[in-house]
């Protein structure tokens, strides 16, 4: 374990400053992974998109985290122009992903789900996901050009930390205290039996769900966050390809669709017409581009 | 919680060096993933910095540091965002439904 020592005892070499001088700089502790997902409005916002939108994977990641990287007013135009093409270029996976979330939630409402439709949709999803990254990749070098270092690599910070909150939210088992199934019970007063029913099914359930591999990802992140910081970057050349996309919203919408196939039947008619309005919201929503 | 501190009873531990009976270890904690999808930085020494826990913390080949002694012209950032004491998060932060911030989903 790293840490700051008292005065003077850090073993952090340290931080570079303007003309060569130095900074009393220490190393973080790092936090564990998925904590401050619930810490207040902002970030359980964050979770519950985690948990429902998985079409665009990294893409998406990248277009959220475009607005909060601290760009100038000059650079503003060709900031718009490059977040409203990335929009554009996941809206089939974001539609397909749509009819899913439509179906859950029919399916959540009637307490029977389409398990046909649900496949071929997600199935769509897929296809549609794959798609995306050869579709964005003029986008990405245009983004790179735009951007000043400081600011690639703050969209790189944000992208890796987009991705460990959605890796987190959508953790093959669910978390007690802050999983997706403690939410509902929280946002819906589902009993201790209910909860403790709706968990053994899900267990169960996505047992037999083949897991995301997060070293694919890593790797990504890995050969992205390397590239986007160079001087010179082209999207085209990324070792990962659109398959990452595919694989990130396909495990996502599994396990949420095991999920809500799991807490359905404990529930009461009450909490499922809340719950599948609660579904349709997110199949409903949009990107909100200004 | 956002710091530990441990408190270390070092005699007896190292034999034959001069060290105070007691010592204190004081570890921060990087920001959460959460935070830092979820916040703007502030751009210092050419490169993306973080207010946290009223610290400030930057990325440097994967680990997380932070200025123990706050850089004058990062306090003078403060007042931007928010400089309020420990855990603000600053005013540029979004929420992904509702309010005004852009990328939020909206039906």
């Amino acid at each position: 374990m790293s840490a700051a020592l008292g005065c003077g005892g850090s073993n952090t070499p340290p931080a570079n400053e303007p003309g060569g001088g130095s900074a009393d700089v220490a190393e973080a502790q790092p936090a564990q992974p998925g904590s401050g997902l619930n810490e207040d409005e902002s970030t359980s916002d964050l979770a519950a998109h985690a948990r429902h939108h998985h079409h665009g994977g990294f893409a998406m990641f990248i277009a959220m985290s475009m607005d909060q990287i601290n760009t100038t007013p000059e650079q503003k135009g060709a900031i718009e122009k490059i977040r409203t093409d990335l929009w554009a270029k996941m809206e089939p996976a974001h539609d397909a992903e749509k009819i899913v979330l439509l179906a859950v939630a029919d399916g959540v409402a009637s307490g029977q789900f389409d398990q046909g439709k649900i496949d071929a949709a997600i199935s769509d999803v897929s296809t549609k996901s794959a798609g995306i990254h050869d579709a964005i990749t003029d986008s990405l070098n245009q983004l790179h050009e735009t951007l000043t270092p400081p600011q690639r690599q703050a969209l790189v910070d944000k992208v890796e930390a987009q991705f460990s909150v959605w890796h987190s939210a959508n953790a093959p088992e669910e978390d007690k205290e802050h999983g997706h199934l403690a939410k509902l019970a929280k946002e819906y007063g589902l009993t201790q039996d209910q909860v403790d029913k709706a968990r053994a099914a899900y267990e169960q359930a996505i047992g037999s769900v083949p897991h995301f591999d997060r070293a694919e990802a890593d790797a990504h992140i890995k050969s992205f966050g390397e590239a986007f910081t160079s001087d010179h970057f082209d999207a085209k050349a990324l070792p990962t390809k659109g398959e990452l996309n595919a694989h990130m919203a396909v495990w996502g919408i599994n396990r949420m669709v095991k999920l809500y196939e799991a807490v359905t039947p404990v529930l009461t008619p009450d909490q499922r017409t809340k719950l599948a309005d609660n579904i349709r919201h997110h199949a409903n929503s949009q990107p909100n581009e200004g | 919680m956002k710091s530990i501190i441990l408190v270390a009873v070092l005699a007896g531990v190292s034999v034959g060096t001069v060290q105070s009976a007691d010592a204190q270890v004081v570890v921060e904690v990087a920001p959460p993933d959460a935070y830092i999808a979820s916040v703007t930085p502030e751009y210092y020494e050419n490169r993306p910095v973080y207010f946290y826990n009223n610290y400030w913390y930057y990325r440097d080949h994967g680990r997380w540091l932070y200025y123990r002694h706050e850089p004058g012209y990062l306090h003078g950032r403060r007042a931007y965002w928010g400089g309020r004491g420990g855990g603000y998060h600053g005013p540029a932060r979004h929420g992904y439904y509702g309010g005004g911030a852009r990328y939020h989903y909206r039906r």
